[in-house]
């Protein structure tokens, strides 16, 4: 009996082990879609998403130093998913609150999102609670949130190029702007970073974010989507440490 | 067919592919980040002479970030060799863009424990047009002295227009440094900027003052809750 076919099949699934495993890397082991940068049985958990394209495993970006940067200051357990691996990612945060769950404790959460990792870090949010994963998100930080594909966009974009030709105002055609409601117990607190300087890929304010701010850092000097989570490492990891501090909502 | 339509179609793809060039560094990141930073420090460095401006800040935070991989693995003597290039270069760079972005990202990634980092960030605080990222790296990195460099900083920026888009941003380095000397400094201007007789301009940056006063409030409750936590440590 040849022995091809089950060759060719064990290279295939290895080459295909990225996307096709339901498997999660091993903790503190970055891989292009995921990465477990630590877990404990208690604390809180964090889950951040990076941008469409970005691999977690990546050490220049800056979303994934953010999430090294959350683990060393406000413990407990987190991980990067990218958006093709979403349903991993609810199983990882099923796991981690059955663990806190079974010692009696309460399950908070704390959500961050880049370009197109914002509306995913939304809708987890939305979901985690609607399912009873979670008791509490405290807090749902969004970087230059994107929430329309790349065929959509190209499509609205012309049509945005003619407010900012003959008004000079930057249209959001594919900013995400729809956060889910705060109501200072299950949302606790929303907070959503952005900037309008990068053509068509830039965030907005959000109406309903406990804060919105406008990326600046020097004068006159705007920053672009790709870098904006690079400038916000350390502003984000202690938006998510002082989240989970008692005290209440805001 | 136009007798000129190859001319067109040239000036048509040169201009594509000089815009592309800034606007796809301003979307992508990664794909121009990782090549430089898989090619190592020499690539890093050959980028940091380009004459084009996103070529430097890619060849500058490649660097940083080769110096911070270094620093977690024990070799702080290296972190610090390259944050001495990188002030070199920022004391000579003629963009402000990547002068900002050396002080607030590569310098803040290379700079933990480092004094000349710390004094240069202090010296860019105090003076020059890139003082909010400076402010914002000095805040990142903590340590001493840090607060009272960005308090006289906000003391001594005029009542301007530009003033007080600085002063904003001096209030968010504030904020992350978590001093609780800060909080005073916060609440004194967010009663400003909600009286009615406030010096704060209707918009800052493209904010409304509104929006402005919301997130200020907020952010001043985070800063309680952090100051108040005994456990409070960063």
């Amino acid at each position: 009996m040849s022995c091809r076919p089950l060759m060719m099949s064990a290279i295939l699934l290895a080459g295909c082990g990225e996307v096709m495993t339901s498997g999660l890397p091993p903790v503190g082991v970055p891989r292009p879609l995921a990465y477990v940068v630590r877990e404990e049985r208690s604390g809180p958990i964090s889950i951040i998403f990076p941008g469409r394209s970005a691999p977690t495993d990546d050490v220049t970006l800056g979303i994934r130093e953010t999430a090294l940067r959350i683990a060393q200051r406000a413990g407990g357990s987190v991980a990067l998913f990218s958006w093709k691996v979403y349903d991993q990612a609810v199983r990882w945060a099923r796991k981690e609150a059955a663990l806190r769950r079974e010692s009696g404790e309460r399950v908070s959460l704390a959500l961050v999102g880049h370009s197109w990792g914002g509306p995913t870090a939304a809708r987890f949010a939305e979901e985690s609670l609607a399912g009873g994963i979670v008791d509490e998100v405290s807090v749902l930080v969004t970087i230059d949130a994107i929430d329309k594909g790349y065929a959509k966009n190209t499509i609205e974009w012309w049509a945005a190029l003619i407010p900012e030709a003959v008004f000079g105002a930057r249209w959001p055609v594919m900013a995400f702007t729809a956060g889910p409601l705060v109501d200072g117990e299950r949302v606790r607190r929303h907070v959503n970073y952005y900037q309008i300087d990068s053509p068509m890929l830039h965030g907005a304010p959000v109406p309903t974010a406990t804060e919105n701010h406008e990326v600046w850092f020097s004068q006159g000097q705007e920053l672009g989507h790709g870098n904006l989570d690079n400038f916000l490492i350390d502003i984000v990891a202690e938006d998510v440490r002082r989240s989970f501090l008692p005290g209440g909502a805001p | 067919m136009n007798r000129n339509a190859g001319g067109i179609f040239l000036v048509a793809a040169l201009a594509l592919v000089g815009c592309g060039r800034r606007m796809l560094y301003e979307w992508r990141d990664e794909p121009y980040m990782r090549p430089v930073c898989a090619a190592g420090e020499a690539a890093a460095r050959e980028r940091m002479g380009s004459r084009f401006a996103d070529d430097r800040d890619i060849g500058c935070r490649v660097l940083s970030v080769i110096g911070r991989e270094a620093a977690k693995s024990g070799d702080a003597a290296k972190a610090r060799e390259i944050a001495k290039a990188l002030i070199a270069h920022c004391e000579h760079e003629r963009s402000p863009a990547v002068r900002s972005t050396i002080l607030a990202v590569c310098l803040r990634n290379v700079g933990e424990g480092d004094e000349r980092v710390h004094e240069y960030l202090k010296k860019k605080t105090a003076f020059g047009g890139e003082s909010a990222s400076a402010a914002y790296a000095l805040a990142a990195l903590g340590g001493e002295g840090a607060f009272e460099a960005i308090a006289a900083r906000y003391r001594a920026v005029g009542e301007h227009e530009l003033g007080f888009e600085l002063r904003y941003e001096l209030l968010g380095a504030l904020w992350l440094l978590g001093d609780p000397r800060g909080m005073a400094i916060m609440e004194a201007a967010l009663a400003d900027m909600e009286g009615p007789l406030t010096s704060w301009p209707e918009r800052i940056h493209h904010m409304r003052r509104e929006d402005c006063a919301a997130a200020l409030g907020s952010r001043l409750d985070t800063l309680r809750r952090a100051s108040a936590t005994a456990s409070d440590k960063r």
